[in-house]
């Protein structure tokens, strides 16, 4: 059995089924997902609580990315896609089309799976999203870099090199500084999309602490491949298997007492 | 043999083989220009030959040697030579300059080497670069100040102050017909347009009539004024005259007026040729034209050439860049934008002149003449707009280059991640934004390269251009002191045809050779130089944006 790390369990765990309207951060409502004829995700309805880790496991192809990629409208970049179904942030339907996706993304930010940072300055990086909505003033970008830089647990390695091209920086680094960039703009949402999977255990472990700490302020959903980071990491899990939600419960229930047979198979590593 | 086969070494060899071919071609064509073409400012030795021909008759023979070639006796046995005693296969005979173009009808005659008596290089000889009628060779006897006669023979010096004074002069004046009589003539054309303008306006009144009269009277005035002063300069610089002997042993009263510089060639050491060397390139590249192109400098061909290609490269970098950019980011991918996409590409297969018909029919003839027609019709008949001129020149050149910009550009664009797109997007920035904020930028590399690749294509293509701006001899630069100052309607020297024209449009071709590989290294260098310019600036970009290794 995998052993639960307890600090990340500190919290208060809470009722998924019978989440009230305060608590919720997100909410999935029968979301269906088709790529052209392929349908990836199948009614899959959940509520994600906020300032809480919600992580997403299941095997290669499951959809757990894709239904990550749901809830900041990733998925619109890609043809042929079509959702029904609902996601609502805060009670808002996201896919209404009133929505201003670019709103929405200032709402709901995204690390990916590599680190992606623009081929500028470190300091350029961090204030990108803040120069996107208009702000240019030198003081408040100062402030807000160092104020997400050190969010992500980076101010002290590039406090002196924020003019530095951002390239300079190690993978750990440059994922670092990916966050930053993201909770510089004050999201209520971050989405990780196996933010560790390019990076080496250390750089991995660095993160891992952040994400911890980032959940005091932001609601935070973490894909990944990796039980026992989502065991470290997460307050509750869900389990996704062929586009369907298998199972969505406590990290503990899951990791201890899954109630289903296909949940059980894949954390004691039957198949995956 | 199997083996080594195996090996891969043939492999290795040709490969490497082709390299070295593909340079030594690149290197001996850029040599072989380079060399012809700037070993004309080198002084060369003056010699004067003692000649007797077949005949028996003796001449002098004053100038320098062009050419050197072996001829087959045979051949000049058959042409009715006789030769007093028996010769090998082959004879020498020697292209030789001789100059004084007014005075012996032939600048240029071969002599063969069993002719030659004997063969001298005096001191005294000099050579005078003349504004018309090309070089004389001969000795200056004496100088004529004032119509005194002062012999000289050590007054050298005076000679060349002389010389000095007279040049002086007529720069002056040159400057004064260039730049005042100029801009007078321009003022008194606007006037004579503005009051057509009127007239077609129907609001030519007296008024108006009497004050554009005022007005071009007063012009008429101030142009007397210059125009006096112009001939009193060329009257100064024509004062004095020198007296020469040359080859035919007459002495030759030339003015000093016509006469540009004296060289006593054959008393040059080394470091003075090397002086007259950076001398002579520097004129050639600084000054006009003179004698229908077949001397002086190639300064408005230079200019034109480069002003065209920038004005192209303007005009083309946006459009590229953006029709790319909608190829690329907007196009629903399909059929369509497939067929578009090779239309596109298809389009830098056509030839070039084709591009020139067009650029004639469609921007000068149906876009020119519309202007025209619709904000000068002053000036009309005369075309303003609706004639050859450098901007529809670059505009041609810019459709021809365009698939070259928008190819490469597409190719940067599809070479940036996608996961830098969407790092942009999840921030919140919608696609324009990423657009001109991460795409774009990181593109520039590519879109320097289309540029670098259009400049290249463009600043040697001659043929359209024929069609749509360039001539022969254009009076004014596109670009001078007159209000509005940058003048896109004017046609323009370019250095590639200038090339055709000197090599081949030319009264005197043999004279005019050296000037083809000199306008040719000259049209290869401004080339170079505008591509390292573009180059060092894309190393530049790709440096600032160098993720894409990544």
């Amino acid at each position: 059995m995998i052993s639960i790390d307890k600090s990340a369990m500190s919290t208060k765990s809470v009722d998924l089924k019978n989440l009230s309207q305060e608590e919720t951060a997100l909410e999935i409502r029968n979301l269906d997902l088709k790529y052209g004829d392929k349908q990836a995700l199948f009614d899959v309805s959940m509520k994600i609580p906020e300032k809480k880790v919600t992580a997403f496991i299941g095997p290669s192809g499951c959809g757990k990315s894709t239904l990550l990629r749901c809830i900041n409208r990733m998925n619109d970049l890609v043809d042929n896609c079509h959702i029904s179904g609902e996601v609502l942030l805060h009670g808002q339907n996201i896919y209404d089309k009133k929505v201003d996706v670019a709103a929405l993304r200032r709402n709901v930010g995204m690390v990916f799976q590599r680190p992606n940072p623009f081929p500028k300055s470190i300091y350029e990086n961090v204030v990108y999203g803040l120069r996107l909505q208009g702000i240019n003033n030198r003081r408040d970008l100062d402030d807000a870099a160092e104020r997400s830089l050190r969010g992500a647990a980076i101010w002290d390695e590039v406090k002196d090199r924020l003019h530095d091209n951002a390239f300079g920086l190690s993978g750990g680094q440059q994922q670092r500084l990916v966050i930053a960039r993201a909770i510089a703009i004050e999201p209520e949402v971050l989405l990780l999309d196996e933010p560790t999977s390019a990076l080496d255990p250390i750089s991995t472990l660095i993160i891992e602490e952040l994400i911890s700490e980032l959940k005091s302020k932001y609601t935070v959903v973490i894909v990944t491949h990796n039980m026992q980071q989502a065991a470290r990491v997460s307050d509750q899990t869900a389990f996704m298997y062929m586009g369907e939600l298998v199972e969505y419960a406590d990290t503990n229930t899951i990791f201890t007492t899954p109630q289903k047979r296909k949940t059980e198979d894949y954390i004691t590593g039957r198949y995956g | 043999m199997g083996n080594w086969f195996k090996s891969g070494s043939p492999w290795i060899w040709m490969t490497g083989g082709a390299v070295s071919i593909s340079l030594i071609a690149v290197l001996g064509l850029l040599l072989m220009i380079a060399w012809r073409g700037l070993s004309y400012f080198w002084p060369a030795e003056i010699y004067q030959w003692e000649m007797q021909d077949q005949h028996g008759a003796k001449y002098t023979l004053i100038g320098e040697i062009y050419d050197t070639e072996q001829v087959p006796t045979e051949q000049l046995l058959s042409a009715g030579h006789v030769f007093k005693e028996a010769q090998g296969d082959t004879v020498t005979r020697y292209l030789v300059k001789t100059g004084n173009r007014e005075f012996v009808g032939l600048d240029f005659r071969w002599i063969l080497a069993t002719n030659i008596i004997s063969r001298s290089q005096p001191k005294d000889i000099a050579v005078m670069e003349r504004s018309k009628n090309g070089d004389f060779y001969g000795y200056p006897v004496a100088v004529i100040e004032n119509g005194k006669r002062l012999n000289f023979d050590n007054v050298e010096a005076s000679f060349e102050s002389h010389i000095e004074r007279a040049v002086v002069l007529n720069d002056k004046a040159v400057d004064i017909q260039k730049g005042e009589i100029g801009s007078i003539n321009y003022a008194i054309e606007k006037l004579r347009l503005q009051g057509r303008g009127y007239e077609l306006d129907g609001e030519l009144t007296p008024v108006i009539k009497a004050d554009l009269a005022h007005k071009r009277a007063e012009l008429q005035v101030q142009y007397l004024i210059v125009e006096k002063q112009f001939f009193e300069l060329r009257k100064e610089a024509g004062r004095d005259s020198v007296v020469i002997k040359d080859m035919r042993g007459l002495e030759v009263t030339l003015k000093l007026g016509s006469i540009l510089d004296v060289t006593y060639s054959n008393r040059l050491g080394l470091l003075d040729k090397l002086g007259h060397w950076f001398v002579g390139v520097g004129r050639f590249v600084s000054d006009d034209p003179r004698e229908a192109n077949t001397e002086g400098g190639v300064f408005p061909a230079i200019f034109g050439t480069v002003f065209m290609v920038m004005l192209m490269a303007v005009i083309v970098t946006p459009f590229g860049v953006v029709a790319a950019v909608y190829l690329h980011e907007y196009a629903k991918k399909g059929p369509v934008t497939k067929m578009i996409r090779i239309a596109v590409i298809n389009l830098a297969g056509v030839p070039s002149i084709v591009y020139g018909v067009f650029g004639l029919g469609f921007f000068v003839y149906m876009f020119g003449g519309s202007i025209d027609q619709l904000f000068f019709p002053e000036a009309l008949p005369a075309p303003t707009f609706g004639s050859p001129g450098v901007l529809w020149s670059a505009l041609t050149l810019a459709i021809l280059t365009l698939p070259v910009v928008i190819v490469s550009t597409e190719e940067g664009l599809s070479r940036i991640p996608s996961s830098v797109r969407q790092a942009s997007l999840a921030l919140g920035a919608t696609k324009a934004e990423t657009l001109w904020r991460i795409i774009l930028p990181m593109a520039s590399p590519a879109i320097m390269t289309g540029l670098i690749l259009a400049v290249a294509r463009a600043a040697g293509e001659v043929a359209p251009l024929m069609l749509v701006g360039v001539v022969k001899l254009a009076p004014t630069l596109p670009i001078d002191m007159n209000f509005p100052f940058v003048h896109l309607e004017r046609k323009f020297m370019h250095l590639g045809f200038h090339i055709y024209d000197v090599g081949f449009q030319s009264p005197n071709v043999e004279a005019a050779r050296p000037l083809v590989y000199a306008t040719s290294f000259l049209l290869v260098t401004v080339i170079v130089s505008l591509n390292l310019t573009a180059i060092a600036v894309r190393n530049h970009l790709r440096e600032k944006y160098r993720s894409l290794e990544q």
